[in-house]
């Protein structure tokens, strides 16, 4: 086992859009998996500032990792994750 | 090892009953068994009991297989807690089975039994959500997610690859959904068309509502012997135990090119069980989203990648088919009580085998039969626990 650092760049293998969510998040909600140039495939929420539609995603894009609040809900503002946006816009 | 033999089965319906405790849902179960077996509560040696979600809906968060036994008079032997997800059943089978094969015990009982229903589905959502490996719930991850896009099930690139549709997912639903109208002990019991499968509420695209098995509270138990006794207690047709294996999901990076987690296990099975998909007379597997038994279809061996729908549209594995699955209903309208699903699906083969399935049963009894039962999830791809039992009278 070795611990290896990651880059801000990855691929959308898939995703999807959820209409309901437990506690604490919030629906309709993308929920992605995203493959890394260093080999896993790591699921991701997508950043907040991009509308959660058909369309804005498309499976194969570039991806850029960035850090925000987990969920804009009172249980998860203050926390800070991972998530992935598309690297050079959405898809329209 | 022994020949083991199922001699008895019980269930309680599957459904919402907000006034019962998972003690009032086990009682008719285990004495249904006990009952059907012909033994008294003392003629047990040992109990397994599985459920999932129990400590955290109930707060029981410790001995609740004690606690719900001692409420069904069973007390002072050996009683193995079992949490293994949606699969916690097939491992408590797992336990008894393995008790009496290794000799340790002539007589075991496993139960398995859950509440879900409590008056709070959020706190039922949130529940499920932690039988997901915490990296992924914690990140917000839905366990529906993993049926329509998890990288084992992803349903788009099925889409793509072989065409299916839409109505090619709701299928399943339609199919079991006719088994559920006739089966007494089903959650729901209306008969779908796929147009209302289709155009139900979309939960995670592309699944639908009526696509997911529903929140519900039930319980199941199955009492085994040593397949020598096995007269002495009934007389009814003794069910041989050919195999019960029990596999957990292995971390998988994009391009592992190994079998999926469920044919490997389906595998073991056959092999111990000394037959092959094609001697299979009835399947019980785990449809928690109808498009899953389409994968499973595969994975199980029963046909080609990307055939599934065709087994449904060639009436294969329809009621009156060659190779009826989900007789009960399976998960999505039989109901699935998560720790007690593995074991309703051992009662159903078991009456299916004995020609005690009512309404619903298959013309001919089949004599060989598999469950399927799988449950939570892990990060790197794979379901955490997959269970497959084959049964032979």
């Amino acid at each position: 086992m070795e611990e290896i650092e990651i880059g801000r760049t990855g691929k959308l293998y898939s995703h999807t859009i959820s209409y309901f969510a437990p506690k604490g998040f919030t629906a309709p909600s993308f929920q992605a998996f995203i493959d890394l140039p260093e080999g896993p495939r790591v699921f991701s929420l997508i950043g907040s500032k991009y509308p959660v539609e058909r369309g804005v995603l498309e499976d194969g894009m570039e991806m850029r990792l960035i850090v925000e609040p987990l969920a804009d809900t009172p249980e998860h503002k203050d926390e800070l994750t991972y998530k992935y946006v598309p690297a050079n816009g959405a898809a329209r | 090892m022994r020949d083991v033999a199922i001699i008895g089965v019980g269930a309680h319906p599957t459904g919402k009953f907000l006034d019962k405790p998972l003690k009032a849902l086990a009682y008719p179960a285990i004495w249904g068994a006990l009952n059907d077996a012909g033994v008294m509560a003392t003629d047990i040696n040992v109990a397994y009991v599985g459920n999932s979600l129990g400590g955290l809906l109930t707060g029981q968060e410790g001995v609740r297989g004690q606690v719900v036994l001692q409420h069904s008079g069973i007390t002072g032997i050996p009683i193995v807690n079992v949490e293994n997800a949606c699969a916690s059943a097939m491992t408590a089978l797992r336990g008894a089975w393995l008790e009496v094969a290794s000799g340790a015990a002539d007589v075991a009982l496993a139960v398995g039994v859950e509440k879900m229903n409590v008056g709070d589905s959020a706190r039922t959502i949130g529940a499920l959500s932690g039988v997901s490996e915490l990296d992924l719930s914690e990140l917000g991850m839905q366990f529906t997610t993993s049926y329509a896009i998890h990288p084992k099930i992803n349903l788009k690139s099925r889409m793509e690859e072989y065409g299916w549709t839409a109505a090619d997912f709701a299928k399943p639903a339609v199919k079991n959904s006719f088994n559920g109208s006739l089966n007494p002990l089903a959650q729901h019991r209306k008969a779908l068309t796929i147009e209302e499968v289709v155009q139900s509420r979309v939960i995670v695209d592309p699944l639908t509502l009526l696509m997911c098995s529903s929140i519900s509270d039930g319980a199941a138990a199955a009492v085994v012997c040593s397949a020598d006794i096995a007269k002495r207690f009934s007389s009814k047709t003794p069910i041989t135990i050919a195999s019960c294996v029990l596999q957990s999901g292995v971390y998988r990076l994009p391009d592992d090119t190994r079998p999926d987690s469920a044919t490997t296990s389906a595998y073991a099975a056959y092999e111990k069980a000394g037959i092959g998909p094609e001697d299979l007379e009835a399947v019980e597997l785990h449809d928690a989203m109808a498009p899953s038994e389409l994968m499973l279809y595969e994975r199980l061996g029963l046909c080609a990648p990307g055939e599934g729908p065709k087994l449904i549209d060639e009436r294969v594995t329809t009621l009156d088919g060659r190779l009826p699955v989900n007789p009960s209903g399976g998960l999505c309208s039989r109901g699935h009580p998560v720790g007690a699903t593995g074991l309703l699906q051992i009662c159903e083969l078991v009456w299916q085998m004995r020609g005690e399935a009512g309404e619903r049963q298959i013309k001919k009894p089949p004599k060989v039969t598999l469950a399927q039962n799988q449950g939570g999830l892990l990060l790197g791809q794979d379901s955490a626990v997959y269970g497959c039992t084959i049964l032979k009278s």
